[in-house]
């Protein structure tokens, strides 16, 4: 190999943009010095829980663990940052506006972030979004990209206008079926003629109340790692659907064909197929609502109690567009299951929180598994669900180890 | 005969005074480099590394970074693959050689990829040896559980 052409691969420059921030006079930064800034800043540059797993951090990939999701509300230091491209840097978001344009919309204009705070009604739902890829990792053959574990899933508050009120504040023709988005983020490769991502919603869900066009997560700015200032969330569908840093609608009188709405991308097969098998484009449809799913979120698995003791057991169920019916738990591998108690969720949309107080027969290794129902009747599967070509809607059952002595 | 012995020992004189010459010369220009690059004395120091050091350096820290395990053609990868994404998007991946050509085909045609020239077989070799897909089944076992006494 050339050694001139790498050392330069590992210049100052290649360095910032792997870590996703300028290095101020980076190109004075003598060859021989390399910061020791990487994964450690993440926690301080995004202020993430020190248990956060970075996946990748070009473009930045950042899991939670199921322990540090004990919270009702997701903080924002225990969200999952699934990016695709490199984080725009905006300092300001006094200038920001958002643009409305596509085939279908009634004018080509313009809304600056002021206009949408004050002259819009002003919602606050807590929405559950979830990385489509979520669990890929146990995929078998395994499937290309983050190997995401479990802790891909957020429910944070959301506050912001309804996507619906500004749809009829620009006007949109009859023809309306898909609302596409941009956002500010850079590609990876730099071109800035590229889109990182542009997915998007079918109208069916940009009009339902909970879509929003949110400026606010937990009653604080939206951070800038989850999409300062701007942020669709269409909570229950894949969180690529709800686009960071948003600087565009596309108002479409057809499907949506943006970056990574077409192809394999957010995408399985129409049909079922064998494990490992190849799936041509057109074969392929869009995933829209979320599986239903649960998570144990204490205690964290490993947990060694005495003989005499009860475990108490807690965590959130999900359901994409639907609602949780029943969340039970077995500590037999799935031989007989019992009732957790189960809450409604604070809006549509939600994840709910389950518990229960387990009492176990003897000494020995256990596994206590949780499986979610949603108001259809469906349930999690103990063991992988559908292998599809890109590793999406991983729902398996959720278990950890606990030990009795 | 007596001439002609003469004449070859006037040749290795000539042969010899030649090549003391030579080295006169080698001896004095090293000494003339070496009174303007001092540093050349000194094997290692800081702040000026040879190139070898400098790019073990740079492969360890980058190692360190990446987690991707050393192995025959791990500088091709690094030198390629790097530029536009971390190595930890390598590291977490496991897969088959054709599958790892495969994601090199779709990087070449939707990522603006460059071809790999002779790299590519160097690359798919690193990938497939050190990155093969391990079976899984249906449902693994918990792995990696740290084992804790819960507090009450």
């Amino acid at each position: 190999m050339d050694r001139r052409s790498f050392l330069n691969k590992v210049s100052a420059g290649s360095i910032a943009t792997m870590i996703g921030v300028d290095i101020v006079f980076g190109s004075n930064m003598s060859s021989d010095y390399i910061p020791v800034i990487f994964e450690q800043d993440l926690y301080s540059v995004f202020g993430k829980h020190k248990d956060m797993i970075v996946l990748n951090d070009r473009p930045w990939n950042v899991e939670a663990q199921p322990h540090i999701l004990d919270d009702r509300v997701t903080p924002a230091n225990k969200m999952f940052i699934r990016n695709n491209g490199i984080i725009p840097s905006i300092k300001d978001s006094s200038d920001w506006e958002l643009k409305i344009a596509g085939k279908s919309a009634k004018t080509s204009r313009s809304y600056s972030l002021e206009v949408l705070k004050s002259r819009f009604t002003k919602y606050t739902y807590q929405l559950t979004l979830e990385c489509a890829g979520n669990g890929r990792s146990e995929f078998d053959p395994p499937a290309k990209g983050n190997q995401w574990t479990l802790g891909a899933v957020s429910c944070a508050r959301w506050s912001g206008l309804r996507l619906r009120d500004l749809m009829e504040d620009a006007g949109y023709n009859a023809d309306l079926v898909y609302i596409g988005y941009t956002g500010a983020d850079t590609h990876l490769s730099g071109d800035p003629a590229r889109d990182s991502i542009s997915r998007g919603i079918p109208l069916e869900k940009a009009i339902q109340d909970e879509t929003l066009l949110a400026y606010e997560m937990n009653g604080n700015d939206i951070p800038i790692a989850h999409g300062f200032p701007l942020r669709l969330v269409a909570g229950g569908w894949p969180a690529s659907a709800s686009g960071k840093w948003l600087d565009t609608l596309l108002l479409r009188n057809k499907v949506h064909d943006g970056e990574k709405m077409t192809g394999q991308s957010y995408r399985i097969p129409c049909e079922t197929v064998e494990p490992g098998a190849k799936v041509a484009d057109e074969d392929m449809c869009i995933i829209e609502s979320m599986p239903v799913k649960s998570l144990i979120t204490f205690p964290k698995s490993g947990a060694v109690i005495k003989r005499n003791e009860t475990l108490p057991v807690r965590g959130h169920a999900w359901a994409g567009e639907l609602a949780v019916r029943e969340v039970q738990y077995s500590i037999d591998f799935g031989a007989t299951w019992q009732k957790a108690k189960l809450e409604s969720p604070v809006n549509r949309l939600a994840w709910q929180h389950f518990n229960a107080k387990i009492k176990f027969p003897r000494n020995g290794y256990y596994e206590v598994w949780a499986r979610a129902t949603d108001s259809n009747g469906k349930a999690q599967p103990m063991v992988l669900p559908g292998w599809n070509p890109k590793g999406y809607l991983n729902n398996a059952c959720h278990r950890i180890a606990v030990k009795v002595e | 005969m007596h001439e002609d012995q003469i004449r070859k020992l006037l040749d290795l004189l000539r042969y010899i005074i030649g090549i003391l010459i030579v080295l006169l010369i080698l001896l004095f220009g090293s000494t003339f480099y070496l009174y303007f690059n001092p540093d050349r004395l000194v094997p290692v120091r800081v702040g000026n590394n040879s190139d070898k050091q400098l790019q073990e350096k740079a492969e360890k820290t980058t190692l360190l970074n990446s987690e991707l395990v050393e192995g025959a053609g791990l500088s091709a990868v690094l030198t390629n693959c790097t530029g536009c994404h971390s190595a930890k998007l390598i590291a977490q991946n496991r897969a088959t050689r054709e599958g790892w050509l495969s994601m090199i085909r779709w990087m070449q045609g939707t990522q603006g990829l460059w071809d790999l020239g002779e790299n590519e077989e160097i690359i798919l070799d690193y990938l497939a040896t050190n990155y093969s897909p391990q079976k899984k089944g249906r449902r693994q076992n918990l792995g990696k559980i740290e084992w804790y006494v819960l507090e009450r």
